[in-house]
């Protein structure tokens, strides 16, 4: 849906006006706003994915199962422009492309952003992910600048790590933790200017959630740090993962990742 | 655009080759706005805070539910 219906550019312009929101969770125990939504509403439960649109008040104006299912390809345009029809939302000033993101006032770098792109997963291309990482600087002391070559271990950026993982798995997955995080980065020095320095971090990491039933991931990291020439602290860090999640739910399946990183702000 | 800036003027102080073939690959990965429909919305953190706001800014709210996953549909992890 993300990577389909959701971002048909029709259906983005009709849903500019609108203040966006999801609620994810079990079918079985809603919360009871959400469960108010479905009886007002009267709309079947027969699938997973639904849309309503609500009033600035919160009243609801439109319910739909937001998954085609067989309905016509612009079902679910035809059924945000009913909402739209039914509101008569007041245009907005166009706000451009926002991405999710940090404050800092570093350095170090308030965290990353991380877009993560997967392999087709059999519906559909899925959209690019992006996730922003809040980064400490107790984890940025550990990149400080390498007068000398030194290890990194790669658990000591789990924090972005564990985030490697593509959309649209099952939850008995995605709410499954990694439980080991394995592999050695090397932090070394690589030139610069009179202003600026620059260290590379590069190595391979696995992240396993278990034994070899449990899905993990394994592949390369490869990141540019930067630095002023006189102090050790990044000042910016970008770079990108490659490799293979391993998704062990009823048999294996092979994703390939690629995820682009960039500290921020 | 501006992402693009900043890979330039980091690219000025790297003259390391392998540096500059991982700035490379980190732009390739690295998805252009064109990629990103979804982030020009006027997304919130939940219906609690799209309540709020709806209010404050007299505005409606579209909700997406998703009754078998977990996540977040912004970020694209769900």
């Amino acid at each position: 849906m993300r990577g389909g219906s959701l971002s048909n550019p029709d259906v983005i312009e009709l849903l500019k006006p609108f203040l966006l929101a999801s609620w994810h969770g079990s079918g079985t125990n809603l919360p009871s706003e959400i469960q108010a939504l479905f009886e007002k509403s009267g709309v079947a439960r027969n699938i997973n994915v639904f849309g309503f649109a609500l009033d600035s008040k919160g009243e609801l104006a439109h319910g739909f199962p937001a998954l085609p299912g067989g309905r016509a390809p612009n079902y679910f345009k035809e059924e945000v422009a009913k909402a739209v029809d039914k509101l008569k939302p007041a245009k907005v000033e166009p706000k451009g492309t926002a991405l999710p993101d940090l404050k800092g006032s570093g350095p170090p770098p308030a965290g990353v952003r991380i877009f993560l792109r997967s392999s087709e997963s059999g519906r559909g291309k899925p959209a690019p992910i992006v996730e922003v990482v809040a980064t400490p600087p107790e984890t940025w002391n550990l990149l400080a600048y390498p007068d000398q070559p030194r290890d990194v271990e790669a658990q000591a950026l789990k924090a972005w790590l564990v985030q490697l993982y593509p959309a649209a798995i099952r939850t008995a997955d995605q709410s499954k933790p990694f439980k080991t995080i394995a592999g050695s980065l090397k932090l070394q020095a690589a030139g610069g200017d009179a202003k600026r320095r620059v260290a590379l971090l590069r190595g391979d990491v696995r992240l396993s959630k278990g034994g070899e039933t449990e899905s993990e991931v394994e592949g390369r990291l490869e990141l540019v740090l930067t630095y002023a020439a006189d102090a050790a602290d990044a000042i910016s860090a970008r770079g990108f993962f490659e490799g293979t999640y391993l998704y062990r739910q009823r048999g294996e399946l092979k994703f390939q990742l690629a995820a682009a990183i960039e500290s921020r702000p | 655009m501006g992402f693009l800036l900043i890979s330039l003027a980091m690219a000025a102080i790297v003259q390391d080759d392998d540096a500059l073939k991982i700035l490379e690959r980190f732009e390739s990965i690295r998805p252009a706005e064109k990629d990103l429909p979804l982030c020009q919305l006027d997304w919130a953190s939940g219906l609690k805070e799209a309540k709020e706001r709806a209010a404050r800014e007299g505005r409606p709210i579209f909700l997406i539910v998703v009754t078998n996953s977990y996540g977040d549909m912004y970020s694209g992890h769900c």
